[in-house]
């Protein structure tokens, strides 16, 4: 008892900790710092967001490059188009995303594993090649320039967006935590060991998932519109890109999957791998591919998993125990 | 509103099954099968293997879907709801196959079911979680992780998640194979305060004796067919049971 709340003490300090040092990051860190942990965390967040589809609700989408890029385009035409000031319109990128995403869900619930995971990737294939062929409006192939951008200063614009890309990894993890805690989570963490079993102990199994598939879509939308706020243009190759799906799942492979823990010691490992591997480019993907093999094949739980399997550890505060009230000196255990 | 309609219609079964249909292909699995449960009644399942015993548990809590047939619950029409709405109107199924919440533990398996399963908030959950561990006997293996526990205590752990679902209706698919002669008589206490809490029961189970001593009622099984339905004496003395178990030397030896 006492040592899991010590490990809870340690993850909220770390957490903490953590918020501080990024909050604080335009205040004492270098532009290029500011860049590098805002491309980390739109990782981590896509990575997040990946885990709790396919790690609880056992979605395993290759598809999720759509939300990005449908997020992107919407802050396109929010900001360009319609006049919203682009930080407002970050928020209505994720409910864009979400409702874009539903009529998808309508099909892809329909199938299941290998087929569910072809289908999102068809899904998001099929959105790239509609926006590519487009001329006017989204500018086809050429993508289109957020200008509007232009109207604030460099400094702010970055100083805004960074904060926006970290309060949005903050919010992703905190209502993922927050899920899992609740009465949902439950349900999640039955239907990621057992979805047949969990139906059958009164667990909303399709419900559950569109939630989650939904939540994740609007969130992935919200990810895709911050990065493109930064990078200031949008072209259909760069906003629907696979690698928005291919790093995240990558990440938590390494990290361990169905854990909250996992994807963030992956993220962090992916960083490091990056910057070493970006001078072989092509062959980064490659090896990228053979180390999330050789995981799958060692350690199919991934860093954090097999620690955990190893020691009962777990920083973020999700699992359920017996209450004390329930406690008798019989079932009274370490 | 469903308890005031259940008491509402007194004398209607708790349960009715009614020309229950099952193919595979080619194969007939389960062939028009009919019964009602009563409110508190303890009905038990006897066939050879593969007699479609299972198949048929299995239409009835929602997991395999009907060719043909109804299913009526409450005095009302389940036949088109999945597994997991009939388990919310109180119709629970344990699996043969044991389905752990593998990597959650104990306490976690059963508090899914009591919060998903019973509709409880969390405390009441809680307590209902507990309750159930404390009377499947589970309750000190509490912080195991399900996928660890044995066979027995995969068993055990499948009762105690449909106990904390709050059941009506219990439909329990062999939950006794592989215990001890003392552990079959614990199961059997268990079954009947299981029945005195007012919850109706229907027990498959190949282990003739544990089901005689739990059930007012057999329904024998053979080929996907009806063969027997009645008291339990009646039903194992009859000429179609005797003739479907023929050359089965142990339900033999064990009815002589
Ligand atoms: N999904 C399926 N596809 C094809 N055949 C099936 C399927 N499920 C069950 N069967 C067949 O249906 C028949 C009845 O199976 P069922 O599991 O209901 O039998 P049972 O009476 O429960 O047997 P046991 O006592 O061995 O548990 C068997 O012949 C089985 O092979
Ligand atoms: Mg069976």
């Amino acid at each position: 008892m006492t040592a899991l709340q010590t490990q809870h003490r340690i993850g909220a300090a770390l957490a903490l900790v953590t918020l501080a040092a990024l909050i604080s990051v335009p205040y004492w860190g270098s532009a290029y710092l500011q860049r590098s942990i805002v491309e980390f965390l739109y990782f981590l967040a896509l990575a997040q967001i990946w885990n709790f589809m396919a790690g609880y609700a056992g979605m395993f989408s290759i598809g999720q490059q759509a939300w990005v890029g449908v997020g992107a385009y919407a802050l396109i035409v929010l900001a360009q188009d319609l006049g919203l000031n682009p930080f407002w319109a970050v928020p209505l990128t994720g409910v864009i995303a979400a409702v874009f995403a539903l009529p998808t869900s309508w099909l892809l619930f329909r199938l299941k594993g290998a087929y569910f995971a072809v289908a999102s990737w068809v899904i998001a294939e099929t959105i790239r090649l509609a926006v590519n062929a487009d001329i006017n409006w989204l500018g086809g192939g050429r993508g289109r320039s957020l200008t509007t951008m232009g109207q604030f200063e460099r400094g702010f614009r970055e100083d805004v967006t960074y904060l926006l890309v970290v309060g949005i990894t903050i919010l992703s993890l905190v209502l993922m935590v927050w899920m899992l805690r609740s009465r949902i989570g439950l349900g999640l963490m039955a239907m990621r060991d057992n979805a047949a079993g969990a139906g059958g102990v009164g667990v909303a199994v399709n419900r559950t998932r569109r939630i989650v598939y939904l939540a994740a879509s609007g969130l992935a939308g919200v990810v895709g519109a911050l990065i493109f706020m930064s990078a200031l243009n949008v072209r259909p190759d760069a906003a629907f890109s696979i690698n928005w799906v291919a790093y995240p799942i990558f990440i938590v492979i390494i990290g361990g999957i169905g854990t909250i823990e996992g994807p963030i010691i992956g993220a962090i490992v992916f960083y490091i791998l990056r910057e070493y591997l970006d001078d072989f480019e092509a062959w980064s993907l490659l090896a990228f591919g053979l180390i999330a093999i050789a995981m799958m094949l060692f350690a199919p739980k991934g860093i954090w998993g097999s620690i955990q399997s190893r020691w009962d550890i777990e920083l973020f505060p999700i699992r359920r125990r017996l209450p004390a009230r329930f406690s008798t000196p019989s079932t009274q255990e370490t | 509103m469903t308890q005031e309609t259940s008491s509402a219609r007194r004398g209607e079964p708790l349960l009715s099954v009614s020309g229950l249909c099952k193919r595979y292909g080619a194969v007939t699995v389960v062939s028009d099968v009919s019964f009602d449960l009563a409110a508190g009644e303890a009905i038990g399942v006897l066939g050879p293997n593969g007699a479609g015993k299972t198949t048929l548990l299995k239409m009835i809590g929602g997991t395999v879907a009907a060719n043909a047939g109804t299913v009526t619950f409450q005095g009302q029409d389940l036949t088109r709801l999945s597994a997991e709405a009939r388990c919310r109107a109180g119709l629970v199924r344990t699996n043969q196959v044991p389905a752990p919440f593998s990597l959650m533990t104990v306490w976690e398996n059963a508090l899914v079911a009591a919060s998903h399963g019973g509709a409880l908030s969390r405390r009441a959950a809680e307590d209902r979680a507990h309750e159930a561990l404390l009377r499947t006997g589970l309750l000190d293996r509490h912080h195991s992780t399900a996928g660890g526990l044995s066979l027995m205590g995969r068993k055990r752990l499948e009762l105690s998640r449909a106990l904390a679902c709050g059941p009506k209706a219990l439909l329990l698919d062999e939950i006794a194979g592989g215990l001890s002669d003392y552990e079959v008589k614990e199961l059997i206490d268990l079954i009947a305060q299981i029945r005195a809490s007012g919850v109706a029961i229907i027990w498959i189970e190949h282990i003739v004796h544990a089901l005689m001593s739990s059930v007012s009622r057999l329904i024998a099984l053979d080929f996907g067919n009806k063969i027997a339905d009645g008291a339990p004496r009646d039903v194992i003395e009859s000429e179609a049971f005797r003739r479907a178990y023929f050359g089965d030397s142990i339900a033999t030896a064990e009815l002589a």
